[in-house]
């Protein structure tokens, strides 16, 4: 394929998704300096290796496959993965917060980013992947590098601990409901 | 009500909840986390409380790319740089920020001596675009004269705004196929009809936008309470229209009435469409607020039979991906 041409179907086909992957780029780093050092690498890379892209597969999760490798590749350079709440501890709360029931009132954005900042990285990427991107659970597990099984089990886990998260939250905030 | 018991409930019951809540399960599996729900107050409170937090995680902060994002990505691929620019050193760093600032100082310099060309309006660039294209040697990314294929090729391009892809043969227009592309830097879906009678292509555009954001058009027209915007570029006709946050366009070299009237036709179904689905979506929520007054989640058009066996479709919050 000429290179021209071959350029001209990649920005076709690649560039109408920049802007869903810089959103994710930049909810994975925080800083939006590295979200475009992020998308403009994962860009490069995607066309360096089109030819090995197969025409007809999910091109939306292949570029978050090297979207993830890339800002994952980045974070442990920097060594500036934040310290992480073990999950075990939200999840051994969600049972009684759950019957409880849900707070009278939505989280704020602010509380969501940071409920969703605090979980484990791979938590965190599911639930951006699937709850935010809207990915299937197939196209996140090729995104993540692991089965269907475990985006689902993380999901799960995740959509648990950010519950006790929001409802800390709420409860500082007042429309929390008690729990029994 | 007491807490989720673990032993009573392994974490597989919880994750089948969860996936319930993604609309992943069918028939048994569905079935099984339905009769969870129902007989399970600890349950249903697990299943409220991830339900909630599902709805949660879609209030993330928004994102607003830089308008330049496309660019900057073309650029990235015409050096071909290897690295990012995180790589450069700190002296590197400063040396480039100074090397911007002299750049921006000649380039306000050369601006007050000479005023640049403003950017093309997205009228102008449909315009140039359709006149590049030439009628008959659109590049289209699936052929196909099936609307609803056309439209699932389009929604598997996760634009971030619905796509909706008519039958407009009784207007005679003939479905050739569509593309996903950008222009005017923001990504656009292009659907591309042929008029039966002159073989001439009409290309139809949907993107993120507003009216109000275009500039004057030779002429604005109003039909069924919808806003149309008509621009002529010699021999090409645009019309624009607004469906809630996308703005469509059609773009033809042909008789402009007819262009007028195609336009007025795609408006007027997706506007029933749209009436239809909200029709549909009410009553859901009507369903919801049922289900949680009768203390379960039922299905509105459950059947059950003599023999307590049920024949139903699926709610619960559960569609199928």
């Amino acid at each position: 394929v000429p290179d021209e041409r071959r350029r001209e179907e990649f920005e076709m086909t690649a560039l109408p998704l920049a802007r869903r992957l810089y959103a994710t780029a930049l909810r994975i780093t925080g800083r939006t300096d590295d979200a475009l050092d992020v998308v403009q690498e994962t860009f490069l890379r995607a066309y360096r290796t089109f030819d090995s892209f197969t025409t007809g597969t999910n091109l939306k999760a292949w570029l978050f496959t090297i979207l993830r490798s890339v800002s994952m590749n980045r974070w442990r350079d920097e060594r500036r993965r934040p310290a992480m709440v073990p999950l075990e501890d939200w999840e051994a709360r969600f049972g009684a917060l759950a019957a409880a029931g849900p707070p009278t009132q939505d989280a704020t954005s602010e509380e969501v980013r940071r409920a969703l900042d605090g979980l484990p990285e791979e938590f965190r990427l599911a639930v951006l992947l699937v709850d935010v991107e809207g990915l299937t659970y197939d196209e996140a597990a090729a995104a993540l590098g692991c089965p269907v099984g475990t985006v689902r089990s993380r999901l799960s886990r995740a959509r648990r601990a950010l519950f006790v998260a929001l409802h800390d939250y709420a409860r500082k905030a007042g429309y929390a409901r008690s729990a029994p | 009500m007491k807490p989720i018991d673990p032993r009573e409930h392994p974490s597989h019951d919880l994750d089948a909840l969860s996936e319930a809540l993604d609309g992943r399960l069918q028939g048994e599996g569905l079935e099984a986390v339905l009769g969870l729900v129902r007989s399970c107050a600890e349950c249903r409170a697990a299943y409220e409380a991830l339900a909630w937090t599902k709805a949660q995680a879609g209030r993330t902060p928004a994102v607003t790319a830089p308008p330049e994002l496309e660019e900057e990505i073309r650029r990235g691929l015409d050096r071909g740089a290897v690295g990012p620019p995180r790589a450069r050193t700190r002296r590197a760093a400063v040396f480039a920020a100074l090397a911007a600032l002299v750049v921006l100082a000649l380039a306000a310099a050369l601006v007050r001596l000479r005023p640049a060309s403003p950017p093309p309006t997205l009228p102008q660039a449909v315009a140039e675009d359709f006149r590049n294209r030439g009628a008959r040697t659109i590049a289209l990314g699936i052929e196909t004269t099936d609307p609803a294929r056309l439209e699932a090729w389009l929604d598997s391009a996760s634009l971030g705004f619905p796509t909706r892809v008519f039958d407009l043969r009784m207007m005679g227009y003939e479905l050739r196929g569509g593309a996903v592309d950008s222009i005017a830097g923001r990504a656009s879906a292009l659907v591309v009809y042929r008029e039966v009678a002159t073989g001439r292509e009409v290309i139809c555009r949907m993107l993120l936008g507003r009216l109000r954001d275009l500039p004057p058009p030779d002429e604005a027209l109003e039909h069924d309470g919808i806003r149309f915007q008509v621009y002529e570029a010699g021999r090409i006709t645009l019309v624009f229209w607004p469906e809630g946050e996308v703005l469509c366009m059609l773009a033809g070299d042909g008789d402009r009435e007819a262009l007028v009237q195609l336009a007025f036709a795609k408006a007027m179904r997706a506007q029933t469409l749209s009436r239809h689905e909200t029709h549909l979506s009410e009553r859901l929520a009507g369903d919801v607020r049922h289900a949680r007054a009768t203390g379960g989640i039922t299905h509105r058009n459950e059947e059950v039979g003599p023999s307590g066996a049920r024949s139903a479709s699926h709610s619960a919050g559960a569609r199928r991906s």
